[in-house]
Parts: C-alpha cells; sequence; structure tokens
C-alpha cells in the first residue's frame, strides 16, 4: 500500500515537470530580439604646409569634428543596420579656393548614412549581406552600394570573405546651397581659374573588391588574409587644387581617368597569454598612379581584468612618389598629367596610439545592457611636415528582448 | 596580371593551411575571444577613412566605409 502511494506521488511529480518543461520547449523555442546602439564622435586636427589648394604651398590646418550613431536590430538570423553621421569640416586650405578668409568655403559639413541588411544561415554557416548609402557635401555627391558573403568551415578553423562595393560620385556643387535651387550646377574651380571648364567629365566610379580569409592555426593564433582590388574611372583629379608651373602660369590639377589599385595583407593575431593579445598586420600596395605602400602595424591589447582592456598601437608606412606628383613650380606646362597633392608624394607615416575600453556588459534596466565605452587617441606625422591628432570616443548598448518562436 | 597570379597563388596556399588540426570547444576560450577576430571596429574605421585619404594608397581591408571627396 505504502509502495503504490510513493508511486503515484512519483507521477504526479513528474507530469507536473514534464508539463512545466512542455512550456518553453520542445513546442516552442526562446529567441531574443536585440537592438544595439553605438555613439560615436571622432576628432580630427591636422596641420601641414603643403595644401594643394594652393599648389603644394600653403597651410593644410583642418579640424572635423564627426558625431554619429549606429543602430543595429537583430531579429534572430536576420539584422538591419543603420548608421547616421556627419563631419564638421573647418578648414583653412579650402578657404583659398576663392581667397577671402572666413568665406562659407571654410566650413563644410558631409552628412552620411548607410543601411544594411544582414541574413545568416545557420545550417550551412553562411551568412550574407547587403546594403545601400549615401553622402553629401556642399561639392560632393556618393551612392554607395553593397554586397558581401561570409563562409565559415564547418570544424570553424576557417572563414572565407567577399566584399564588393560601387560608389557613384558626382562632383558638382549646389546641392547644399540655395542660390543654386540646391540642385548640382557646376565643378568648382579655384576663383581666378573659373574662365574656362577644365575638365570633361564631372563623374567619378568606384569599383572595390575585398577577398578575405582567415585561419586558426591553434588554440592561440588566428592567420588572416586579405586581398583588395579597386578600380576607379572619371574624374579623379581635384577641381579646386592648384598648378603652379615652372615658367610662372598657373592651372589645376590633372590625372588619369582611370586608376587600377591592388593591395595585400597579411594578419596575425596571437594570444600570447591570459592578459595579453598581439594584433600584427602587414600590407602591400601597388597602383597605376606609380605609387608603391607598405605598411606595417602593431595593436596590443592589455585585459587589465574582466572590465578593462588597455590599447597600444604602432604604424610604419611608406610610400613612393606618383609619376604625376611634383611640387610647386615644378611641373612643365607641356605634361599632360600634373599634380602637386602631397597625398600622392614620396612620404614615411608613424603613427603612435593608445587607447582605453570599458566593458562591463551590465544591465542598467531590466532590458537594457551596458556594453562598453572606449576612448582612444593617435598621433600622426608624416616626414612632409604633417601632424595630425586623432580622437575616438565611442559607447556601445543594446537592448534585449526575449520573445518565444514556434517551430 | 602577374601580380593577379601571385595572388590567387598565395590564396591557393592558404587553402592548404586547413590541415591545421581542428580545435575543441573547449580550446577556443583564446581564439573565439572578441580581441582576437579580425573584424574592425567603429573606431579604427574612423582612423582607416583619414589613412584612405591622407595616403596614396587604400589600407588593405579598410576599403571605403562611406564616400566622400577627402578634398581638404
Amino acid at each position: 500500500m505504502k509502495n503504490k502511494y510513493i508511486l503515484a506521488s512519483s507521477l504526479l511529480f513528474s507530469n507536473y515537470f514534464s508539463r512545466s518543461q512542455n512550456s518553453e520547449s520542445p513546442t516552442e523555442t526562446p529567441k531574443v530580439n536585440t537592438t544595439a546602439v553605438e555613439i560615436l564622435y571622432n576628432h580630427y586636427l591636422q596641420d601641414g604646409d603643403n595644401s594643394a589648394v594652393t599648389g603644394g604651398i600653403g597651410t593644410e590646418r583642418l579640424t572635423v569634428y564627426g558625431p554619429s550613431v549606429n543602430l543595429k536590430k537583430g531579429f534572430g538570423n536576420h539584422a538591419i543596420s543603420l548608421q547616421l553621421g556627419a563631419d564638421i569640416i573647418s578648414s583653412a586650405s579650402t578657404d583659398r579656393i576663392d581667397f577671402v578668409n572666413s568665406s562659407a568655403s571654410r566650413l563644410d559639413v558631409r552628412s552620411y548614412t548607410n543601411l544594411n541588411y544582414e541574413r545568416i544561415f545557420e545550417t550551412n554557416q553562411w551568412s550574407v549581406n547587403a546594403g545601400i548609402g549615401f553622402s553629401i557635401e556642399s561639392d560632393y555627391f556618393s551612392f554607395a552600394k553593397y554586397l558581401g558573403a561570409t563562409k565559415t568551415s564547418k570544424n570553424q578553423m576557417q572563414t572565407y570573405a567577399l566584399d564588393l562595393q560601387i560608389f557613384n560620385d558626382d562632383l558638382r556643387w549646389g546641392r547644399l546651397n540655395d542660390d543654386e535651387n540646391y540642385e548640382p550646377s557646376h565643378l568648382v574651380y579655384p576663383e581666378e581659374l573659373r574662365y574656362r571648364e577644365w575638365y570633361d567629365v564631372e563623374k567619378r566610379n568606384t569599383y572595390n573588391t575585398k577577398l578575405g580569409f582567415t585561419q586558426v592555426l591553434n588554440h592561440r593564433h588566428r592567420f588572416g588574409l586579405i586581398a583588395g582590388f579597386s578600380y576607379q574611372e572619371g574624374l579623379l583629379a581635384t577641381p579646386f587644387h592648384r598648378i603652379y608651373f615652372n615658367d610662372g602660369s598657373l592651372g589645376v590639377e590633372q590625372l588619369p581617368n582611370e586608376r587600377y589599385k591592388t593591395s595585400l595583407g597579411f594578419k596575425l593575431n596571437s594570444f600570447v597569454n591570459g592578459q595579453l593579445i598581439l594584433k600584427n598586420t602587414v600590407t602591400g600596395y601597388t597602383d597605376n598612379f606609380g605609387i608603391n605602400a607598405f605598411a606595417i602595424e602593431n595593436e596590443t591589447a592589455y585585459k587589465l581584468n574582466s572590465k578593462v582592456t588597455l590599447y597600444g598601437n604602432l604604424r610604419f608606412y611608406t610610400q613612393t612618389e606618383s609619376k604625376y606628383f611634383a611640387p610647386y613650380q615644378v611641373h612643365d606646362i607641356s605634361e599632360r598629367y600634373f599634380t602637386s597633392d602631397y597625398d600622392l608624394s614620396k612620404f614615411n607615416t608613424v603613427k603612435l596610439g593608445a587607447g582605453i575600453k570599458f566593458h562591463p556588459y551590465s544591465f542598467i534596466t531590466k532590458r537594457r545592457r551596458f556594453d562598453s565605452i572606449t576612448l582612444r587617441y593617435n598621433y600622426l606625422t608624416r616626414s612632409t611636415n604633417l601632424n595630425a591628432h586623432m580622437f575616438s570616443m565611442s559607447i556601445q548598448s543594446t537592448r534585449i528582448k526575449k520573445r518565444k518562436l514556434k517551430r | 596580371m602577374k601580380l593577379l597570379t601571385r595572388c590567387l597563388c598565395i590564396f591557393f596556399s592558404a587553402g592548404v593551411m586547413g590541415a591545421c588540426a581542428p580545435l575543441k570547444p573547449y580550446e577556443r576560450v583564446y581564439v573565439d575571444d572578441p580581441e582576437m577576430q579580425m573584424t574592425t571596429t567603429a573606431c579604427k574605421n574612423f582612423e582607416h577613412y583619414v589613412q584612405s585619404i591622407r595616403e596614396g594608397a587604400t589600407s588593405v581591408g579598410g576599403t571605403k566605409g562611406n564616400g566622400g571627396c577627402g578634398c581638404n
């Protein structure tokens, strides 16, 4: 009799627990919807004495204030991300387009937005993404299209990635100006050179392809290989870049209407011990303008504890001179292509930086999680006497909402 | 064309590296750490953007994040 009671009680308990489990599974699977928000601020200060606007001489002083926000909404295996941002640019060099100090050309705003959709196929470990975007400033409009795919191997030791980008740009001025009825109207030449049209094209198209491969070498090392191919066509010169020829005459920059770029990079990330991570990158580059470049970079991350990571980085870059470059008053007027833009000259740059990331991943409300705050500073010095300071701050948080999906 | 062939050879060699022994889940704690990933961050994207303007070369893996003349 006693055994019967025990058996009956056991059946009741087992029935109760099996019911409580059935409320979650197997008919329903708990999932989460996430909304990640990243607020970003970039600050850029630059100074130098080789402005292309004044033919390779003159100030390159520039300040950029760059707030932006990134939103990413995840619905199971789908995600939509939106980026909105603006760069407020205060430039002493573009102020020399018309030689009127503190004129409208001193201050410019570049506004940009990107919308991207990503789909993850868990069963065969694929992810694909596609997006569009645009950026607008007074003398430039860019329409972008993106397409990408990533495949992870079954044992998660390799990933293969392909990214395609197309940018259709228009260099005409007037979209942000009421005098032009907010319509693109003409290219902006230096004030004293507006008596004629210097180019027969006004648009620029860029096609980028990026191939990526990563390999887990062992439990502490991850290797990466990235190849980039880029083709540009259209107006590749900047209309308001002056050229002072050796006979004293004046013109605007002229560059070929086609440019091919190829780059290849190797990355090695190493988890040296429980706290120290070394990220090393070596990059080579070549193009049909005659520029060959090489860069080597190290970023070191030190995990101070589970919530704080410190960063240090050092980058060395060197490039050869473009065959179209010559300094102020060196170009001969008989040449077909010419530029005095020191970005295309022979130089070395050294970039040195540090950063800190506080990443508590703690819930500040029931559903809102504070992920991290990152601060980064970089100092860049170029052998052409150009110096720049870069400061970035990023705050990330995620809203997590549990949802139930029927199988 | 020669450069393209070299790139393809390097990618083929990289494929051979697939012979590395697979890791067990408990051995992936370091390689799966967020800091060990090859992806970039928004802060670094800004630095790549500056580099793509101030240097004649396009930084590898840092193809244009968004448009703009970068002519200032």
